[in-house]
C-alpha cells in the first residue's frame, strides 16, 4: 500500500515539475516572440510615417477648345515712355551684393 | 524679351518692353457674364446684340462676355458680373473659373516670341486676418503656371507687393514699404535694400467696399462698382449722391482696419530689423484711387499706431500698372 502511494506521489512531483518545465520554456518563447514582433511593428510604424499621401491640389488639363472666340481682341493696350534698365541694373547690384 | 504680369482679381495687365525702349501695357478686366439662351432663336438674337462686344460662344450654346463689357451687360440686366478670380486667387465658387481665367491669360499674354521666354507674374501673400484654410496661394501659383507654360513661357511667380517694391523704391535704395491694395486683398512687403523681409496681406480692400455699400443701398455689386469708379466722391466725406456715400464711408473703415491690422501683424515681429532711417511707404492699386485716399491712410496709420518710422506715404508713379511695372523688372534680373 505505502509502496502504491509512493509511486502515485513520485509520479505526481515527477508530473509537476514536467510541466513546470513546460510552463517555462513557454514564457520564455512567448517573451521571445512578443520582442521581435514590437521590432516589427515598430519598423512597420516607421514605414507608414514614411509613406505620406500628397493631398496637394493637382492642376489637370485646362482645355479652352470648346470656348469659340466670337468679339475682338482682348485688352487695351497703351505705351510709357519708361526706361527700366537703371532701375533693373540697380536692384541686379543689390542682390549679388547680398549673394 | 522678357515680359511681366499682374494677375489681379479686377485687372490682369501685361507688360513688356518695347525696341525702342518704352514700356507696353495691355490691361483687361478681369470678368465675365454667361447669358444662356433658352431657343435657336433668341440664341441669335443675342449673338446680335453683342456685336462690337468681347464674348465667347460656349460649348453648350451659352455666351461668356468678358471684360468691361461683362459689367456693362451685368448691370443693365440689374444683375453682377462673374470674376474668375476671388480674394487673388482662382475663385472656388465659380465652377467656370479656371477655364475663364485660362482663356484671358492665353489672350492676354500671347504666345511666347520664343520658347522659353521669360515672364514673372505675380501672386498675393497668405492672410494674417483669415483663420481657415480655404486660401490656397499654391493651387492658384500651380494653375497660373500652367496656363503660362501652355503659351511657351518658362513662368516664375513673385509676391504682389514685392513686384511694387521693383517697381517704386529705386531711389530709396529699395528700401521702405509698398502696399498694393487690389480689388481682392491688400498685399504688403516690407524691402530691405531689394530683400524683402516680410510679406503678407488683408482679405478686404475695394470689393469689400462695393459689398458692403450694395447691402447698404440695396443695389448689385456690379452698379456700385460702375458708380464708385465713375463717380464724384472724397472718402470720409458726406455725399448727396446714396451709393457714393456708402462707399465713402465703407472706405473709411477699410483703411481703419487694413492700418489696424498692419500695425498688430508688425509690431514686435522677429523678421523686423531697427531701420536706422524713416521709410517710405508707397501705395497703389485700383482702390487707391479714390479722391482723399493717401491723406486718409497717412493718418489712420499714425492713429493706428504703424510700429515703423516713416518719411513720406506716397502713391506709385502709375498705381494701375506699378505691379505688372515690378513684374518685368522682375523679369530682367531674376
Amino acid at each position: 500500500m505505502d509502496q502504491a502511494l509512493l509511486a502515485v506521489l513520485s509520479f505526481g512531483v515527477g508530473y509537476a515539475i514536467g510541466s513546470l518545465d513546460n510552463i517555462r520554456s513557454a514564457l520564455k518563447r512567448s517573451e521571445s516572440t512578443s520582442f521581435v514582433s514590437g521590432v516589427a511593428k515598430e519598423q512597420k510604424q516607421q514605414i507608414k510615417n514614411k509613406i505620406n499621401i500628397d493631398e496637394a491640389k493637382y492642376v489637370t488639363d485646362i482645355s479652352t477648345d470648346d470656348l469659340e472666340t466670337k468679339g475682338g481682341s482682348l485688352g487695351v493696350v497703351s505705351q510709357s515712355s519708361d526706361d527700366i534698365s537703371s532701375a533693373a541694373n540697380k536692384l541686379a547690384q543689390l542682390k549679388k551684393m547680398k549673394g | 524679351m522678357a515680359k511681366g504680369l499682374d494677375v489681379g482679381t479686377s485687372f490682369i495687365v501685361l507688360s513688356s518692353e518695347t525696341e525702342g525702349g518704352t514700356v507696353e501695357y495691355k490691361d483687361f478686366r478681369d470678368a465675365f457674364y454667361v447669358i444662356k439662351p433658352s431657343t435657336p432663336i433668341a440664341s441669335k438674337m443675342i449673338e446680335k446684340g453683342l456685336a462690337g462686344k468681347v464674348f465667347v460662344k460656349d460649348a453648350d450654346g451659352s455666351y461668356i462676355i468678358l471684360g468691361k463689357d461683362a459689367i456693362e451687360k451685368a448691370v443693365e440686366r440689374n444683375d453682377s458680373a462673374k470674376r474668375p478670380m476671388y480674394r487673388g486667387v482662382v475663385s472656388s465658387k465659380e465652377k467656370d473659373a479656371r477655364r475663364i481665367l485660362s482663356y484671358i491669360l492665353k489672350e492676354v499674354a500671347g504666345k511666347a516670341t520664343k520658347k522659353g521666354e521669360k515672364l514673372v507674374f505675380c501672386v498675393p501673400a497668405q492672410p494674417v486676418d483669415q483663420e481657415d484654410d480655404d486660401f490656397d496661394v499654391g493651387y492658384h501659383e500651380d494653375v497660373v503656371k500652367k496656363i503660362l507654360e501652355e503659351c511657351g513661357y518658362e513662368a516664375r511667380a513673385i509676391n504682389e507687393a514685392e513686384a511694387l517694391c521693383y517697381s517704386e523704391l529705386a531711389d530709396d535704395d529699395y528700401t521702405g514699404v509698398a502696399l498694393s491694395w487690389g480689388a481682392g486683398m491688400v498685399n504688403v512687403c516690407v524691402m530691405l535694400n531689394g530683400e524683402p523681409i516680410l510679406k503678407f496681406s488683408t482679405t478686404k480692400s475695394g470689393d469689400w467696399v462695393d459689398r458692403m455699400a450694395a447691402v447698404a443701398t440695396g443695389e448689385t455689386d456690379s452698379v456700385v462698382q460702375a458708380e464708385k469708379e465713375q463717380g464724384d466722391f472724397t472718402i470720409a466725406k458726406p455725399n448727396e449722391n446714396q451709393v457714393l456715400a456708402a462707399v465713402a464711408t465703407y472706405y473709411d473703415r477699410l483703411i481703419d482696419y487694413t492700418t489696424k491690422q498692419l500695425a498688430a501683424a508688425m509690431d514686435g515681429h522677429k523678421a523686423l530689423p531697427k531701420f536706422k532711417d524713416p521709410l517710405p511707404v508707397v501705395v497703389a492699386g485700383g482702390t487707391t484711387k479714390a479722391k482723399g485716399f493717401v491723406k486718409h491712410f497717412e493718418k489712420k496709420l499714425t492713429e493706428n499706431g504703424f510700429p515703423l518710422p516713416v518719411k513720406e506715404v506716397r502713391h506709385a508713379a502709375d498705381p494701375l500698372h506699378a505691379v505688372a511695372r515690378g513684374c518685368l523688372i522682375a523679369s530682367q534680373i531674376l
